[in-house]
């Protein structure tokens, strides 16, 4: 009975986690749109005294790799560093929890946007045993950058409320499918048709279509 | 003028009914297609209306004028220029339309997850192929029936041309034979009464066997023996009258009533006409399916010429001949100053 009761209120707090933001099997961004912005790296605070530590991923892959020069990775690591190398590796440290994510920058018309994947959950990785993260698989969100100043930046997640009720009002063909026992809308639509929803999403007439419960403020405490 | 006022408008209904059914037909298969689920939704009714809204003018330039200015015309070369020119212009405006003018006129709908232009210019591409194969067919249809109603028309007309020579044959005989019976009669001659069955046994045939299309040569055989023996109640001369007949087939199909007057001519302008020096030649022969009728007898040509109806049964067979044996026979007269001679031929191939 008590397992019972435990099993849902990590099923509710699960909810209440990942029902909130718009997630997706295929990158939010096609190679193409790629764009590097220099003026996000470094150390930020959100207004709830969440930092966050911006580096760019080519820097980071190759010190993890223990390596200076991309000349020296292996085929396999190269190709990585290749799909990769305009991203930022993200650590999210919020209340002693520590998470880190890789965020792909894109520009369209002019804005830039990051596609957020999880990379590594260190407290999850301790409580979960192995049989459990094999089922696990890391999805795509889309965030909105806006870097107000050299010191100061927001970023807003695209609201999963957004797009069901576009769907619910019929008027958005996208492909997607409901997973899990909350239903969660995952998008499998191509990377080439997300940058489509995007451009027109971009366009949309809705005042408050960037409106979020996921936002953040971030205010440089660091050097870059 | 009101026959084509009203194939205009029955053109004008058909083209109607036809691109009616086509476009709702299509309509539905689209909205399926890309509905994908089977359950089509607002933004799938305006995808798909979209689409045949793009597709429709190319199929009508093909339908209205690619079709029958080149296609028809038998230019195969310029119509598959055509054709293709066609399906690369207005298949790129579609994907152009998809890609950037849709948004302006939908501005509240994301399409999204529809087809890629490769798949839709395949779409495209076999649509514009497979309506050319439906309007193909349909066109082949109306042309296929119009074609019959053009022969059964021209078919009415042959009878019709036929009856009406048969209506010139028959009085014509018949008032022959009347006047041969009446000769007799006023002689009181006791041959009168089986000349009066001899007749009734010709028009026998005249009225019920000589309505179908063909006889049996036997039958035909028959009738020219039963008008010469009934002949010869009226003529003395009658050993100058030579029937020789050699048929392989007794069978042998034969257009009704085609000989009779032949011989009917001979009697009235040969026998009739020289009472000393008379004679009435037949051959009539088949062999292989290969007919031939040579009938010869004598001739005065003041006679001849005098009697304003000579030609009348002649001409009627030529015409009949012309109707039912279409180049396929050779019908000939040969006359000289004292012969009048008329050869018919029918080849095998008619039958």
């Amino acid at each position: 009975m008590k397992a019972r009761k435990s099993f849902f209120i990590v099923l509710v707090i699960g909810l209440l986690l990942t029902s909130c933001v718009v997630k997706s099997l295929h990158p939010f961004y096609t190679r193409d749109i790629l764009y590097f912005e220099p003026q996000f790296v470094g150390q930020w605070m959100d207004t709830d005294s969440v930092h966050w530590n911006i580096q760019p991923f080519k820097e980071v892959f190759l010190k993890e790799n223990h390596h200076e020069n991309p000349s020296e990775l292996d085929e396999d690591e190269l190709k990585t560093y290749n799909n990769y190398k305009e991203g930022y590796v993200v650590y999210y440290e919020k209340d002693s929890t520590k998470t880190t994510f890789l965020a792909m920058p894109f520009k369209i018309n002019n804005q830039l946007f990051l596609d957020f994947t999880p990379i590594e959950d260190r407290e999850s990785q301790q409580t979960q045993n192995d049989l459990y993260q094999m089922h696990l698989i890391n999805t795509h969100s889309l965030a909105k950058l806006d870097i107000v100043s050299n010191n100061s930046a927001s970023i807003k997640w695209l609201d999963q409320d957004k797009l069901e009720a576009l769907l619910k009002a019929d008027k958005i063909k996208i492909k997607y499918e409901k997973v899990g026992f909350d239903e969660t809308i995952l998008l499998t639509a191509s990377s080439d048709e997300l940058v489509k929803f995007i451009e027109k999403y971009m366009n949309s007439e809705d005042a408050e279509k960037w409106k979020t419960d996921i936002e953040f403020n971030l205010k440089r405490t660091g050097e870059q | 003028m009101n026959n084509n006022s009203s194939l205009h408008k029955t053109t004008f209904l058909n083209t109607l009914i036809f691109n009616l059914v086509l476009w709702i037909c299509s309509f539905l298969l689209f909205l399926f297609v890309f509905a994908e689920n089977g359950h089509p939704k607002t933004i799938d009714y305006i995808y798909t209306g979209s689409f045949l809204s793009t597709i429709i003018v190319p199929v009508l330039i093909n339908f209205y004028i690619l079709i029958p200015f080149l296609l028809k015309r038998e230019k195969y070369l310029f119509y598959a220029l055509a054709f293709v020119l066609n399906v690369l212009v207005f298949s790129q405006l579609n994907i152009w339309f998809f890609d950037h003018l849709i948004d302006y006129v939908f501005p509240e709908y994301y399409f999204i997850s529809y087809h890629s232009n490769i798949t839709l210019f395949t779409i495209f591409s076999v649509f514009l192929i497979v309506t050319t194969l439906i309007k193909l067919s349909v066109d082949w249809f109306y042309f296929n029936s119009h074609e019959n109603r053009q022969l059964k028309m021209r078919n009415q007309l042959i009878q019709a041309q036929l009856a009406s020579l048969r209506s010139q044959i028959n009085p014509h005989f018949l008032f022959n034979s009347l006047n041969v019976i009446y000769a007799l009669s006023i002689e009181n001659k006791a041959e009168t009464k089986d000349a009066i069955v001899q007749l009734s046994d010709i028009l026998r045939y005249v009225i019920y066997d000589a309505n179908t299309e063909r006889v049996a040569l036997k039958d035909e055989v028959a009738l020219l023996k039963n008008y010469i023996e009934f002949q010869r109640f009226r003529n003395q001369q009658t050993e100058n009258i030579t029937f020789n007949c050699t048929i392989d087939d007794k069978n042998y199909p034969i257009y009704p009533m085609l000989l009779l007057p032949l011989v009917e001519n001979s009697f009235k302008y040969g026998i009739k006409g020289d009472i000393d020096h008379t004679f009435i030649r037949i051959d009539l022969t088949l062999k292989d399916h290969d007919f031939s009728f040579d009938i010869e007898n004598n001739y005065t040509e003041s006679e001849q010429e005098a009697d304003g109806h000579s030609g009348l049964g002649l001409e009627n067979i030529e015409k009949n001949l012309k109707i039912v044996y279409p180049k396929t026979h050779e019908f000939k007269i040969f006359k000289t100053a004292s012969t009048f001679r008329v050869t018919l031929k029918l080849f095998k191939n008619e039958n």
